[in-house]
Parts: C-alpha cells; sequence; structure tokens
C-alpha cells in the first residue's frame, strides 16, 4: 500500500493541536464548568400542549375552548369505599376535600357529593338546594340521599357510581397565572402529599396536570439512568473490542464532555426537556463517539507500523478527518430533518442532536487529539504488525465469504430486505400514553380504574358555535344538539356525554313538578331563555363550563375509555358525518380535548415521520453526492443507509410494536448514523481503488483498516442504546430494539452488500481502468 | 338555606346604602365597634319603599353582556319585599322574581319567579347563594342584604380614601354561616359621614383576593345617599361588571298588592 504524506493543512492543523495542547484542554475545562454550571437551570415539560407549535391549529383550538368555556384541565380523585354515603365516611371525604380545596395551589372549584347542588321540581314550585344540606344527618337519610344521586345522570358515574363504591372528588382549576415558571406544575405535588395523609382510604388520581407531573418525573428519573447504563454499556463494549485503558478513557471521555457541553447549551438557550428530548444526551452519547473511537483506532494502527507519535497523528488526521467531517455533517442533517415536521419536541430534539454532533466532533480535535498527542514514542518501538484476534479473523472471513459468492449474496440480502419489510404496514401509531406505560405503573392502573369505574377517563370536546349571540338559545339548535348526544351515547366507544341540554331538561322537569315525562327539552326558544335565567340565577354553577359567555357558543363533552389511536380516528370520522349530515352551513362545529389533540398528534407523527425521513434523505444523498464526486456512487451509498430503516420498521411491524413520538426519532435517526460507516467505508474504499484499481482488493483493504472501528463503534452503539431498554415506557423500549436491529443491520449492509453493489454497477469504472478514471475525477 | 334569588333585590339595598340623619364626628369615629359601624351601614336607608332601574354592563375579555332590570322594594319592618322584571335581554323580557326576605335569622325567604311564555309562576326556594349573579361579577350574596350578625366585624382601622374619612372593617362570617359563602373575608372602607361602603374586597379561605367592588356616582336622592355606580372586579378571571342605576326614587308609597305573587301574571 502506499502511505500518503499528510496534506499541507491537516500537517498544519496537527502541529497547531499539538503545540497548544495545554491552551485546548483548558479551554475545553473552562466551557466545560460553565457549561455545567447551567445544568441546573434544565426544567422538563411534558404537556400535551408542549408538543404543538406556536399558531399550530389544533393547539390554537384548545386556547380558544379554555378561554371561552375555562381551563379544562382538572385532576379527579377517585376513592373506592364499601359506601360513600356512609357517615364515616363523608366526614372522611369532607376532610379531604377541604384540605384539597385550602392548600392545592390554582384550585378553582372542589366538587364531589358533598357539595353539589340538587334541583327538584315539588308542588306548585321549585327546590334548589345543597344535595347534602348537612353532613351531620341520619345514616338513613344520608342513604337516601346517596340512592337518589346515585341515581341522577348528572352524578351517576360522574362523581359517584351507580353502586356507591366508587366516589370522586373532581379539582378544577382557574385559568394559570401568568407567573412562575410553570403554575400547572405547582398543584400536583401538593395533591400528593395531602393524599399521602389519607392512607386509610384507597385512592387514584387521574387528570392532564397529574399525568404531566408523572411523565415529568419519570423523564426526571429516566433520563441519568439511560445514560448511564448507556454509558456503561459503551464502557464495557470499548474495553472488549480495544482492549486498551486509552481505547476506553479517550474516547468515553470525548463523548462525556460533548454531552455536557450540549446539555448546557441546551440549558442556556431555555430550552425545555421532555420524554423526546431527554433522548439527547443518551443519543448523542452514542452518536458522538464514532469520531474519537475512528481517531483513536487508525492512531493505535498507524502506530503500529512504526510512525513517530506526531507524525502518526498528522496521518491519522489526514485519514480521518475528511470523512469524519462528513459523518458529522450527514448526521447532523439526519438530525435537522426533524425541522420538517410540525412537533415542537421532534425540531428541538433535532436541533439540539445536530448541535451535539457538532460539538462532538470538535472535542475530538480539541480533547481527543491532544490528550492522545501525551503518548509515548517509545511504544512504538517494537514496529510489530498487531497480533491478529477475532474481529481480524471474522472481518476476513466475511471478505473471502463474499467475494466467493458475491451473486448469493447480494440476492439473499435483498431477499431478507423485502421479507421483512413486509412487516412496515403492520406498524400502528399511538399516541395514547397511558397505553405506552408497563401494566403495573400506578398512572395506567388508576386511568383503567377511571375507565372501568367511572365512565372513561379521556374526553372529546365538541363545541357548537352559533356564529351569533344568543344563537344557542335557539330550540332548532339545540334539538340538533340533542341528536347529535344521542348520537354520541350509542357509539360504542362513548360511555357518556353532557351538555347544557341536560340543564335544560332538568329545569323543564323541576318546573314541571319533577313528573319524569317533563324531563325534555322545552319547546320555545323563549322558554329556554327563561329556563337558562332561572339556571343562571339560581346559582348554575355548571353554566360557564357548558354555554358560552354570549351564548353563541356551547360545549358537548363527550367521555371516553383510554382509546386507541386508530379508533379516535374512526370516531373522529364518524362524528364529522354525523355533523356533517345534520347540521348547517351556518353552525360550525369543532373537537377539542384530550381525545382529538392525541389524535392530532399522531397526524403531525405521521406527517412528520414522512417529511423528516424525505428531508434527512434528500439532504444526506445530496451530501454524498458532492462529497463522493459521483452521483452514481452516492445513490448506491444511500443503500446500506434506506435499507436498514427498513428492516428496522419492518421488523417492529413483525414484533407488533406501535409507532410512537419516539419511534418517529427512529427513520431520519438511522439515515443520519448508518451513514457515518457508509462515508467511512466509501472514502477509504474509494482510496484503495484508486492505488490498487481492484474491487476486490479494494474491498479487502477497506475491511482491513475500518473494518475494526466500524465493527466496534457499531458494538458500542447497539451497547449504548440498550440504555433506552430500561424505561418504564413501551416508546423507549422499541426504540432500543429498532435502533439495535437498525445499527447492526446497517452494518451488514455496509460489510456484505455494498461490496456486491460496487462489484455489479461498478460505479467507479471498471477495473483495469479505474486508477486513471479516478485520478481525473479526483 | 335560605333562597338567594332574593338577591336581585338587595342589588337595590347594597348599593342604596344611606346617610345617618347624625353624620359620625372625628371623636365619635373612635368609640364605634366593627358591629356597630355595621349597624349604621345596615340602618342607612330610612326609606319606606322605592324604585329604580339597574343596567349591568358585564365584560368578560373582549365579550360584553348587557342586562336591564327594573326593580321595585317595599319595608314591612325590618323584613322586605321586592320585585324585578327583567327588560334586558329581550328574549326574558317580563320575566318577573318577587322575594320576601326576612331579617330573622331562622325564617328562610319566599321567593316566587314568573315566566310569561307559559304564563306560569313558580315558588322557589333553597340556595344558590354562592353562585354567580346572571354571569356578572357578582354573587348572589354580594346583593343581598346580610344581617348584621351573620357577620363579626372588626374595626381594622380609621382611614381616608378619595378624600372621604373612612373606617376600614373587616366581617368574617360566623361558623354557622361560613359554609354558605365563598368568602372567609370581606374589608370594607365605610364613609365614615354617609355610612356607605366606598370599597369592599372579597378574600377566599386561603386569604387570597378574589374581587374587587368600588362604589361611585353618590348623589343624594330623595334625602339619601345613593351610590349610582358600582364596579364589581375579579382580578384573577380579567372580567368586571358595571352596575348603574338609574331613575331612583325613593317613598313612593307603593300599593301592598304589587309585591303579591298575584300581582306577577298582570
Amino acid at each position: 500500500m502506499t502511505e500518503h504524506t499528510p496534506a499541507p493543512g491537516i500537517a498544519r492543523l496537527t502541529e497547531t493541536l499539538v503545540r497548544f495542547r495545554w491552551l485546548s484542554l483548558a479551554f475545553v475545562a473552562a466551557v466545560t464548568a460553565a457549561a455545567a454550571s447551567q445544568l441546573p437551570k434544565l426544567e422538563i415539560d411534558n404537556s400535551n400542549e408542549s408538543f404543538f407549535m406556536t399558531g399550530d391549529s389544533t393547539k390554537a383550538r384548545l386556547d380558544a375552548f379554555n378561554d371561552t368555556f375555562g381551563n379544562d384541565d382538572f385532576v379527579f380523585v377517585l376513592i373506592e369505599v364499601e359506601d360513600a354515603f356512609a357517615p364515616a365516611t363523608l366526614a372522611r371525604l369532607d376532610e379531604l376535600a377541604e384540605r384539597l380545596e385550602l392548600e392545592v395551589p390554582h384550585v378553582l372549584e372542589v366538587t364531589w357529593v358533598g357539595n353539589v347542588e340538587w334541583i327538584e321540581g315539588v308542588p306548585g314550585g321549585i327546590v334548589i338546594e345543597d344535595l347534602i344540606p348537612d353532613l351531620g344527618l341520619p345514616a338513613s337519610e344520608l342513604d337516601a340521599l346517596g340512592a337518589k344521586a346515585a341515581a341522577d345522570p348528572l352524578y351517576r358515574d360522574r362523581l359517584v357510581s351507580a353502586d356507591r363504591e366508587t366516589v370522586g372528588i373532581l379539582m378544577e382549576f382557574e385559568n394559570y397565572p401568568e407567573i412562575g415558571i410553570d403554575p400547572r406544575k405547582d398543584g400536583p405535588p401538593v395533591i400528593q402529599a395531602i393524599l399521602a395523609d389519607f392512607d386509610d382510604l384507597d385512592m387514584h388520581v387521574v387528570g392532564g396536570p397529574i399525568m404531566d407531573y408523572v411523565m415529568d418525573m419519570s423523564t426526571a428519573d429516566e433520563a441519568p439512568r439511560w445514560a448511564s447504563i448507556a454509558l456503561l454499556g459503551m464502557v464495557l463494549a470499548l474495553a472488549l473490542t480495544t482492549r486498551s485503558v486509552a481505547g476506553v478513557l479517550v474516547p468515553a471521555a470525548t463523548v462525556i464532555l460533548s454531552v455536557l457541553w450540549a446539555v448546557g447549551l441546551v440549558a442556556a438557550l431555555g430550552f425545555r426537556l421532555n420524554l423526546l428530548a431527554i433522548l439527547v444526551p443518551t443519543l448523542l452519547l452514542c452518536v458522538g463517539i464514532g469520531d474519537s473511537m475512528h481517531v483513536l483506532a487508525e492512531l493505535r494502527q498507524i502506530r503500529r507500523e512504526g510512525t513517530p507519535l506526531r507524525r502518526a497523528l498528522a496521518r491519522t488526521l489526514d485519514l480521518v478527518t475528511k470523512p469524519i467531517l462528513l459523518t458529522t455533517v450527514t448526521t447532523a442533517a439526519g438530525f435537522l430533518a426533524f425541522l420538517a415536521t410540525d412537533l415542537r419536541p421532534l425540531r428541538e430534539l433535532g436541533v439540539q442532536a445536530a448541535v451535539g454532533v457538532v460539538i462532538a466532533l470538535v472535542m475530538t480535535y480539541l480533547f481527543a487529539v491532544p490528550v492522545l498527542s501525551f503518548g509515548r514514542d517509545r511504544e512504538t518501538a517494537d514496529g510489530s504488525v498487531r497480533k491478529q484476534d477475532i474481529f481480524d479473523r471474522l472481518l476476513r472471513g466475511i471478505v473471502d465469504f463474499v467475494n466467493r459468492r458475491h451473486t448469493a449474496v447480494g440476492v439473499g440480502f435483498l431477499l431478507a430486505v423485502l421479507l421483512v419489510g413486509l412487516g412496515i404496514p403492520r406498524l400502528q401509531i399511538e399516541t395514547n400514553t397511558i397505553r405506552a406505560m408497563e401494566e403495573d405503573h400506578p398512572l395506567r392502573v388508576a386511568f383503567e380504574y377511571v375507565d372501568d369505574s367511572m365512565g372513561g377517563s379521556m374526553s372529546i370536546e365538541l363545541v357548537v358555535d352559533s356564529g351569533a349571540p344568543d344563537g344557542i338559545k335557539r330550540i332548532d339548535l339545540l334539538r340538533k344538539v340533542e341528536a347529535l348526544q344521542a348520537f354520541l351515547e350509542d357509539h360504542p366507544l362513548i360511555t357518556q356525554t353532557s351538555s347544557v341540554i341536560d340543564q335544560l331538561k332538568q329545569m323543564h322537569r323541576a318546573v314541571y313538578e319533577n313528573r319524569p315525562d317533563a324531563y325534555r327539552l322545552p319547546e320555545s326558544d323563549g322558554q329556554v331563555a327563561e329556563y337558562l335565567l332561572l339556571y343562571e340565577s339560581g346559582g348554575g354553577s355548571q353554566l360557564d363550563q357548558y354555554v358560552a359567555f354570549t351564548y353563541d357558543q356551547l360545549r358537548v363533552q363527550a367521555r371516553t375509555r383510554n382509546v386507541a389511536f386508530g379508533e379516535v380516528r374512526e370516531l373522529q370520522e364518524e362524528i364529522e358525518r354525523f355533523v356533517a349530515s345534520e347540521f348547517g352551513p351556518d353552525v360550525t362545529i369543532y373537537a377539542t380535548g384530550t381525545v382529538p389533540m392525541a389524535q392530532a398528534m399522531g397526524d403531525l407523527i405521521a406527517e412528520g415521520q414522512a417529511r423528516s425521513f424525505a428531508f434527512a434523505f434528500c439532504a444526506i444523498a445530496a451530501i454524498l453526492i458532492i462529497a463522493l464526486r459521483s452521483v452514481r456512487l452516492g445513490l448506491i451509498a444511500m443503500v446500506p443507509n434506506v435499507l436498514p430503516v427498513v428492516v428496522a420498521l419492518g421488523a417492529m411491524g413483525w414484533l407488533g410494536a406501535e409507532f410512537n413520538m419516539i419511534m418517529c426519532v427512529l427513520a431520519p435517526m438511522i439515515l443520519g448514523v448508518a451513514v457515518d460507516d457508509t462515508v467511512h467505508f466509501f472514502v477509504r474504499y474509494r482510496r484503495y481503488f484508486d492505488d490498487t484499481g481492484s474491487y476486490e482488493a479494494a474491498y479487502r483493504e477497506t475491511m482491513r483498516t475500518v473494518g475494526r472501528p466500524l465493527l466496534f463503534t457499531t458494538v458500542v452503539l447497539v451497547a449504548g442504546f440498550a440504555g433506552f431498554r430500561f424505561s418504564t415506557f413501551d416508546g423507549p423500549k422499541d426504540f432500543s430494539v429498532a435502533s439495535t436491529i437498525a445499527f447492526s443491520s446497517a452494518l451488514l449492509a455496509e460489510f456484505l452488500l455494498v461490496p456486491v453493489l460496487l462489484r455489479w454497477l461498478k460505479p467507479m469504472g471498471s477495473a483495469a481502468s479505474a486508477p486513471a478514471e479516478a485520478a481525473t475525477a479526483t | 338555606m335560605t333562597l338567594r334569588l332574593s338577591m336581585l333585590v338587595p342589588c337595590v339595598l347594597a348599593a342604596v346604602c344611606v346617610l345617618l340623619p347624625a353624620p359620625a364626628q372625628a371623636d365619635d369615629a373612635e368609640q364605634l365597634t366593627g358591629r356597630e359601624i355595621a349597624q349604621r351601614m345596615r340602618d342607612a336607608d330610612t326609606s319606606a319603599d322605592g324604585e329604580r332601574v339597574a343596567t349591568m354592563l358585564i365584560e368578560r375579555g373582549s365579550q360584553q353582556l348587557v342586562r336591564e332590570l327594573a326593580m321595585r322594594h317595599k319595608k314591612y319592618g325590618h323584613d322586605e319585599r321586592t320585585l324585578i322584571r327583567f327588560i334586558e335581554p329581550a328574549d326574558v323580557r317580563d320575566t318577573q322574581y318577587l322575594s320576601w326576605t326576612y331579617e330573622a335569622v331562622d325564617q328562610d325567604d319566599d321567593m316566587w319567579v314568573f315566566f310569561p311564555t307559559e304564563n306560569l309562576v313558580r315558588r322557589i326556594s333553597g340556595g344558590g347563594k354562592k353562585g354567580s349573579f346572571m354571569r356578572s361579577d357578582f354573587a348572589n350574596e354580594d346583593i343581598e342584604q346580610r344581617a348584621v350578625d351573620d357577620d363579626e366585624h372588626t374595626l381594622l382601622e380609621t382611614s381616608t380614601l378619595d378624600g372621604r374619612d373612612v373606617y376600614v372593617i373587616e366581617s368574617q362570617p360566623i361558623p354557622a354561616k361560613a359554609r354558605d359563602s365563598n368568602y372567609a373575608k370581606r374589608r370594607l372602607w365605610v364613609d365614615a359621614e354617609r355610612w356607605l361602603p366606598l370599597r369592599i374586597e372579597y378574600y377566599d379561605r386561603r386569604d387570597r383576593l378574589l374581587k374587587r367592588m368600588s362604589q361611585g356616582g353618590i348623589e343624594e336622592i330623595d334625602g339619601i345617599w345613593t351610590a349610582t355606580k358600582i364596579i364589581m372586579e375579579t382580578p384573577r378571571r380579567g372580567s368586571r361588571t358595571l352596575m348603574q342605576y338609574t331613575d331612583v326614587r325613593y317613598d313612593l308609597g307603593l300599593p301592598d298588592g304589587a309585591f303579591e305573587q298575584t300581582a306577577l301574571k298582570r
């Protein structure tokens, strides 16, 4: 093989880095200290709303809904009891409700059977009073009131189950003040502390703020765990593959410093972390380590040839600078592809990871190279050839096998990819966070308890906009809304509905002395207006929740069980069809609430996945074509990058995994990371082809030199991504499995398929004329 | 529990605090207790009956609601009867509420509502005291005539507000009444001469300011000092309600028959 003389620029760079190595290390230390000081500023935000971009129509609808009907946040405490209306139980619940009302920040109202209003018709009149006027009533009277409440549609399965064995305390919140870091986060820890004082009660807690709080806690808890396990795995993999102290310490230290810088920058810029963004440190640990590993591997190889340290460093940098620059650009492009999505955390993750990848490159030069320059020249005195180990034998075996059976290898590989890829249509999008939790996770248990005992934990909010003030007082419109409610209640996914229709029916029945047949809508616009006036004058605590201030809009709430994404889509489409057929063009109806938010998120994931993959593909293909100065070569180089995506997604489909937001990261990331192997492989292959003029020889030489680092970086990557397996959520676990499959298949594609494709397609010309052509091209 | 739809009426009373014949002197001020000040406020309206038109402009964000009511009242000792007829919005025009309120704390108020569409009268009993009054910033309890001993009153200080000498008192519901109220306490700035509350702040059980009421447009009408403009603000909700009184007249000699339920259908 020809020994290349380092390019003058690289030689100067090496000389400068070595001469100012102490300065460089001091600079790294200073910036690291500054980055570390920023870490306490990191905040976590897992609210559903945080997923949407400012101006997003889904979020705009939710904001409009909250403006009109008040904050939709609630926390529901469910208590399992023998009888909710037993005197001792009521007294204990009263204590709990009192403390929740007094101590939980931003609580607007605490509602339970102990403080709700009761409207009833009596001969000649209407009684409006508390359901339980006095908690100290005799047990028999409380029992009678309990029977009344459990039978009334306004309270049954809302505040008390039909069997009275489950009772709920509902906390609603004021519109959060625009002060503090995030007022929404103030309540849940206080609620948890209060509930801890009532450990004699068997309780479950659900609701948006609680869910986000638990997610935040999990996020804060899982991120360091993932990173620690990833680091441990990587250190073990490094030890196994390099069997040297420097081989472990230098890459590990380089990447840890890079992650510190990147996370410090994220904190300094005021980004918030969510379950997606906390992937970043672990992701960076994995993808950032490659640069320093390649430098170290190349340096050791060159030094074994007897080259003095500084010259070896210069030669190493000459060999690896172009590929690691390229891999940095391509990986960054892969992550920046997330900017093509409309999901905020994904976009933030893209930018943060891309910046982190660039930092890892900079750190390789500012930290790894100066540290490596402290090595001693006497180590090279033996000038020995390294003893062949199992990895060398494995790589040599692969080369021999592929060169001998290239047709079978190529066809077999492509057929295998096709078979696995057939699993892709089996992947179902899923945005339901609760369903992504382990089955015994307390939050999932609580949500399922609400589903089973209190008629559903999720909701779809339909806002009927009449387009004019007082428009919803029209009886013809109300009759249509009544039909919509009936349609919803007939739907198998919907457990119950509520709207102002219920209040109007209740008032009508009360005016007509509680006759059961009077539980229906009034007859005329005038009656509607008068009953609403009576309701609002008589307290009408729920009016603001169901009717807009100027009576131009009303809200229909439909509660559902914890439904899957696919079911949500069907439900929404059925509602849209009903609305289109029953309501005229002058009435607008839009949906918001937890269910539509989850569906919108799913749509954004599907679109984002497609768009970011297309963006990453085009960007990386363009970079490869330019870098390899050949369209054909660039496109061939894309094959081992696209196939792992197909294999990983197909395999996950066959394994029955669901496609959630974290999995959305997968395809562009695979493209961005797998391309590192390709770049190293192709740059080196091309160089050896220029030297030898032979595809077979170029393959053999490429595998001899970069085969080991490629194998090792893949082992380290897979070991690092194993950190995600230790999550309490399905998403990161599936992500870990899919990444392992993807990176392994990327390496296999590089080692097995690429040489066959190059041999078949001969993008660098025929073997005989190749050196001359290549020389012209470069 | 007493029905507080009757508060519709006491809108009048709350706003119509009247000057006592003998204005407080500065040296008297220090001798009064919180309860005595509350009693003077309660006793300030010396009229036998009266009528007025109340217009409420309720603002929430950029949205507004307008309510207009015609109100009449007549006193029977410490008890009172009031009649409210709705003028705006048009779709509830001529709906009427009649209420008889009693000073005795153990006697429930009586209340009837008349629905013109169905020509139907219904007697109403029960609560809703803490509820919002017609979607405004006033709760029903804000505009009712509270019995003096429903609260414990403490004189905090004497001060001045907008150039007027005031007593600042704090009124906390007695335990038996606490359940019926949104508020743990109210702080009142009471005009030391006219016995009108110029400002009231309402606090919840966590000592958070819930609402603030200011009275203005104070005029002497038929010898009775009357606030003709009341603003109630709810800062945390960003909403406020302006209540304005016009055509205020006192001592008209209104007939008893006008305050009977049989009069509602007429």
